[in-house]
């Protein structure tokens, strides 16, 4: 499944490495590597350190909470209802948090262990 | 004899296919006859051979469509010999043409684990190939139709 | 005509182990063992021709991504068949090789969890280069793939074999799961699942599986009224009889310990019917009578409540629409809802899909699938790259009984584009089934793409025989770890 992209911006965190690097691309039952998965799909909304509150899309300004150091559990748990279930047909994620429109694309391809990663990744940052 | 037949006409535009609802009939030779005895009970067979005819094609330049803007058609019926779903099937279309579709496309997954929705787009996505070599071109290419009309 | 037969097919594997000094009763046990040594003899009568190879003296490097039954007889037989043979497999599951064929028995526990462990590098043959590692990324215009390591690995020619993924995640309550493998270790997969739910489709779940049989096999004998559940999903899948074999073996199970009036089993698969092909469709419809067996047709499981031990199915069904007059035939209004089913023991045989990283490549298609000349199985894209196995888009052709017939086909294919020949060798779509309807018979349901029976014995392939439980039990194994892992059976 082609991930839908909001901005120019998210295509060109493509997953390509370059010579040398270790790729990593979420959803294909790799250990997961939460530092990579955050830079691909978290922080060009919510910075590098997680503290981003807004981003100027379409149609204008977007707002939200810090993320950085979110209680792990409850981080994973959003996450998880935000990226729903695998066949969209069967089920709907939820867009109870306000943002699920915008939360589906990055998260669609996780698998829940590395949703629990990344959460604890969150957390940890400061 | 007589070979009765029904047309339907092509929107190209728009992609689409019209009943004429018109029956009409044509007569052939006696050797066409023969051919057409031999080639009644494979329906794909037969349609090729009445496309490909020169005396149908006239027939219908001339006959049927003499002045019109119509410039495609197919045939949707030959002798009772029905070519409908080929241009008009939907998913919820009945079983049968199901069944036609898949033995003509080779569709069967695994064990034949059917889902009729999964199996209908695929057949739709077949058919917009196939139906293509179905259709008949009327136009008549000829110099004086090769006018420039760009200003 | 039945007894001659089998008495004149015994009697000639009495002679093949008499002549090693081996009394059959002694063979028919040994062949459950891993020893690879003591069988070598007896198995080169079981594959038949021993042909004389001449080696092809064309030279390329062959790349082939995953380590499986499919993989290792392909390596092997391209060893055999090139003088100069350059061939790597990409595989980083230690215990790549097990036989997967046996997880039905094992998991009714008529085998042991070591009868079907085997190890990738035991069988990987002589001068076979092994990446134990997965293989990522897949540049086939630049003609080089990338491993998880960051390894950049180029090739003449590519095979991919890395076979299905199982998709437990889709369904809702299950999503812990994730995806999973056939063999290694699913402890994840086994804690998502629980006590009450299990499924043959890996290694370990197999084990699991005989486990929570038994359990539920001894409810049902102390009087409890105990529902057993089977399911059939919406995908294609690896072996399209395991789904039913699990559930004849249960009942078989269950009568064994006089447990059998106290359950209810039940199949709910996805489809229309119990097999493409309507002569075995029929066999089974009957066998299941027989047995007491229940059946919903259409039924796909979507959803699961493990506290509650409820089932949910999106159960569809066609009712007659409004006629069409240009058709002229009624419309088909397909309909659907959600049927939720309470049970004690559920067993799944999940969805199964191609390995993402494949799947979204350019290597891939829109169904996840190679798309592959069905009978030359040469990738419609790229002409140095070919499939074979359950990856490969191919109708009909996930068994490991294709898998035989496919990677003669594919090494010969290979063969002729390496010294620029065209590809002559065609797979007919040949698949073997062999259904397990008890302890002790075997229906081999054998088929092609005519979708008519095509059995290779001169036997009503409708019938379940012991003479077939015989095969699967004891030859099957055998003939497909030594010989067709060894590229010559």
């Amino acid at each position: 499944m082609k991930k839908i992209v909001l901005t120019i911006l998210f295509a060109s965190m493509g997953l390509v490495a370059s010579e040398g690097e270790v790729p990593y691309k979420s959803g294909l039952l790799l250990a997961p590597q939460a530092d990579k998965i955050y830079a691909t799909e978290c922080s060009h909304c919510h910075g590098e350190n997680g503290k981003q509150t807004n981003f100027k899309g379409s149609p204008g300004v977007v707002v939200y909470a810090k993320i950085a150091g979110m209680d792990t559990a409850t981080l994973a748990q959003i996450l998880k209802e935000y990226r729903g279930g695998v066949k969209t047909k069967d089920y709907q994620p939820l867009n109870k948090y306000g943002y699920g429109a915008a939360m589906v694309s990055p998260t669609r391809d996780l698998s829940w262990d590395e949703i629990d990663a990344v959460a604890k990744y969150i957390n940890s940052l400061k | 004899m007589q070979i009765e037949f029904e047309l339907v006409t092509y929107n190209e535009a728009l992609d689409t296919f019209e009943l004429d609802e018109t029956m009409y009939q044509m007569e052939i030779s006696d050797e066409d006859a023969q051919t057409y005895e031999l080639l009644k009970s494979s329906d794909l067979n037969l349609y090729n051979w009445l496309k490909e005819s020169e005396q149908f094609i006239n027939y219908i330049r001339e006959e049927i469509y003499p002045d019109s803007d119509k410039k495609k058609v197919a045939i949707s019926d030959i002798n009772g010999t029905t070519f409908r779903r080929f241009y008009f099937f939907k998913v919820t279309s009945g079983d049968s043409h199901y069944e036609y579709f898949k033995k003509l496309f080779g569709i069967h997954e695994e064990s034949d684990w059917q889902d009729r929705e999964e199996i209908g787009e695929e057949i739709l996505e077949s058919l917009l190939v196939k139906r293509q070599e179905l259709i008949i071109n009327l136009e008549v290419n000829t110099m004086d139709d090769n006018i420039d009309e760009e200003a | 005509m039945d007894n001659k037969y089998i008495e004149s097919m015994l009697s000639e594997m009495d002679k093949d182990l008499s002549a090693q000094g081996m009394s059959r009763r002694d063979a028919m046990k040994l062949a459950g063992l891993s020893s690879a040594g003591l069988f070598l003899g007896a198995t080169s009568t079981a594959s038949a021709d021993e042909e004389k190879i001449v080696k092809n003296d064309a030279k390329a490097k062959i790349v082939i991504v995953g380590g499986g039954l499919a993989g290792i007889s392909t390596a092997a037989r391209l060893t055999l068949n090139l003088s100069n043979p350059d061939i790597t497999i990409i595989e980083p599951e230690e215990t790549s090789a097990s036989y997967q064929p046996g997880q039905t028995l094992v998991g009714a526990g008529i085998w042991d969890a070591d009868d079907i462990l085997y190890k990738r590098d035991d069988f990987v043959p002589d001068g076979v280069k092994v990446i134990k590692e997965r293989a990522i990324l897949f540049n086939p215009q630049k003609n080089n793939l990338t491993t998880e390591t960051g390894q950049v690995i180029t090739y003449d020619y590519l095979i991919l074999a890395m076979g299905v993924q199982l998709d437990f995640e889709r369904i809702k309550g299950l999503e812990e799961a994730g995806r999973a493998y056939s063999s290694g270790n699913n402890d994840k997969l086994m804690n998502a699942l629980g006590d009450s739910i299990c499924s043959i489709y890996t290694a370990q779940g197999s084990v699991k599986t005989w486990e929570i049989m038994q359990k539920y096999i001894a409810q049902a004998k102390s009087g409890k009224k105990t529902k057993f559940i089977f399911t059939h999903p919406s995908t294609p899948i690896k072996c399209g009889g395991a789904p039913k074999k699990i559930i004849y073996l249960t009942n078989a199970r269950l009568k064994e310990e006089g447990a059998r009036e106290n359950a209810e089993l039940t199949f709910y698969p996805n489809g229309g019917a119990m097999f493409g092909v309507p002569e075995y469709h029929d066999a089974i419809v009957g066998q299941f009578k027989r047995e007491g067996i229940k059946h919903h047709y259409r039924h796909n499981l979507i959803e699961v409540d493990k506290e509650k031990k409820i089932a949910t199915f999106d159960s569809k069904w066609q009712e007659k629409g409004p006629w069409d007059p240009v058709m002229k035939d009624f419309e088909v209004i397909p309909k659907h809802e959600k049927l939720r089913v309470p049970y004690d023991f559920l067993h799944v045989s999940p969805a199964q899909i191609a390995p993402r990283e494949i799947a979204e490549s350019d290597l891939g298609s829109a169904k996840g699938w190679i798309p592959v000349n069905k009978e030359t199985l040469q990738h419609i894209r790229y002409e140095n790259v070919f499939s074979i196995g359950d990856v490969a888009q191919v109708p009909m052709g996930k068994t490991g009984g294709s898998v035989r017939k496919q990677y003669k086909v594919l090494v010969d294919n290979l063969i002729a584009h390496m010294n620029s020949k065209k590809l002559e060798a065609k797979y007919a779509g040949y698949t073997v089934c062999p259904l397990i309807t008890d302890i002790g018979t075997v229906m081999l349901a054998e088929f092609d793409w005519t979708v008519t029976p095509t059995p290779s014995f001169p036997l009503d392939p409708t019938v379940e025989r012991w003479i077939f439980w015989l095969m699967k039990v004891y030859a099957l194994k055998p003939m497909t770890m030594y010989g067709m892992m060894s590229g010559r059976a």
